[in-house]
């Protein structure tokens, strides 16, 4: 099914809107803006690896058909020479990447963002919203804040608050009477 | 130290610092996956603690529909009840209680909840054009499609919005699909 699914990238008002398409269903995450903390880009080999793939059946079938004549030359060659565009756009769209957004509870893959220039794209226009939202950082002032910064201070996604509900405080509990009326 | 925090997303190893907010690629010192970290002042807010309500100290005073013992601080935006601190959750600036909360997400009111939905209109084209390959599968299909078309008619399509060209797409081709099959029982009533 994952084969099946189609990742685009929306830009919202004061988020991210990933939607994965299956075709007959979507699913949504939103990243709001003011909640981004990092966004990492990760350098990946499939664009080399496809690549690699791609040369291959060029070359399996496009070598052979030098050698036939007629009408085995021309499928052979037909099918060689499709194999080679694709090669010819995977070199076009540039190396491939893996692009994460990270929040206070979560990193999360951004499955749209597959080639580093997309990301670098991405990276430049989304600097824009979130500076407007949550202020610059510069390169000093950040290793200026990590140096002088407690240990506490950013706490990691997987350690959140533990808090003890005491016997006032648990959430309330849906029942027919509590229903709302609209 | 605070930037371990900032790991690689393939070793989890600590990233060097020379990757963060630099603007090029830098080697991870674990993988050697070359990475690129861009680091938001988001990053060094701490986590908001939740507010427990404040207790009743005065008699008579207004109190929370769901803690009869606790202050109501807002009113539910959705169904007026008073809320405590606790029980208050702002959602794009209106504040909703827990209870308004879930009945509006799985009604689908709220769409800035909403996290899945179902495409029927993308379900009844792909009804209608996939079995077309298999043509005698079109006798069953041709006219499921067309019923799922109408189901699909007012029922809300993707979330970003688009036209209703599947749906009618889905019509017309099932239509045609109907047609042939009529045309070809007619040919062979009239060669008997």
């Amino acid at each position: 099914m994952a084969a099946l699914q189609h990742a685009r990238l929306y830009q919202g008002p004061d988020h991210l809107l990933q939607v994965v398409s299956t075709g007959y269903s979507e699913v949504y995450k939103r990243f709001y803006f003011r909640d981004i903390q990092a966004i990492i880009i990760q350098k990946t080999h499939w664009g080399k690896i496809w690549n690699g793939i791609w040369a291959f059946f060029t070359a399996m079938f496009g070598l052979p058909a030098f050698d036939m004549s007629g009408g085995q030359a021309i499928a052979m060659g037909s099918v060689g020479a499709c194999f080679g565009l694709f090669l010819i756009g995977n070199i076009v769209l540039g190396p491939t990447c893996a692009c994460f957004v990270r929040t206070a509870v979560q990193t999360e893959r951004l499955s749209p963002v597959t080639r580093s220039r997309t990301a670098r794209r991405f990276l430049k226009r989304i600097r824009l919203l979130i500076d407007s939202l949550q202020g610059s950082l510069s390169r000093e002032d950040l290793l200026l804040r990590l140096r002088t910064a407690p240990a506490s201070t950013a706490p990691a996604p997987n350690e959140l608050p533990i808090v003890t509900p005491q016997a006032g405080d648990l959430p309330p509990v849906i029942t027919p009477e509590n229903r709302p009326i609209a | 130290m605070p930037e371990a925090l900032l790991t690689c997303p393939k070793c989890q190893a600590p990233l060097p610092e020379t990757a963060l907010n630099s603007e090029r690629l830098e080697a991870c010192l674990a993988c050697g996956v070359p990475v690129q970290v861009e680091v938001y002042p988001a990053f060094f807010k701490p986590i908001e603690a939740g507010k427990a309500g404040e207790t009743i100290v005065i008699e008579g005073e207004a109190s929370c529909f769901y803690h009869p013992q606790k202050r109501a601080a807002v009113h539910c935006a959705s169904c007026g009840r008073f809320l405590c601190a606790l029980c208050d959750v702002e959602l794009n600036g209106e504040h909703i209680c827990p209870v308004c909360l879930e009945t509006g997400q799985k009604k689908g009111k709220l769409t800035e909840l909403e996290n899945k939905r179902m495409l029927w209109d993308s379900a009844a084209f792909s009804l209608a054009v996939a079995p077309i390959v298999m043509y005698p599968l079109t006798l069953l299909t041709a006219p499921t499609a067309i019923v799922l078309a109408i189901y699909a008619w007012n029922k809300p399509s993707s979330i970003v919005g688009r036209t209703r060209a599947r749906i009618y797409l889905a019509i017309i081709i099932s239509l045609l699909e109907i047609g042939g099959w009529i045309a070809l029982f007619t040919v062979m009533y009239y060669r008997q």
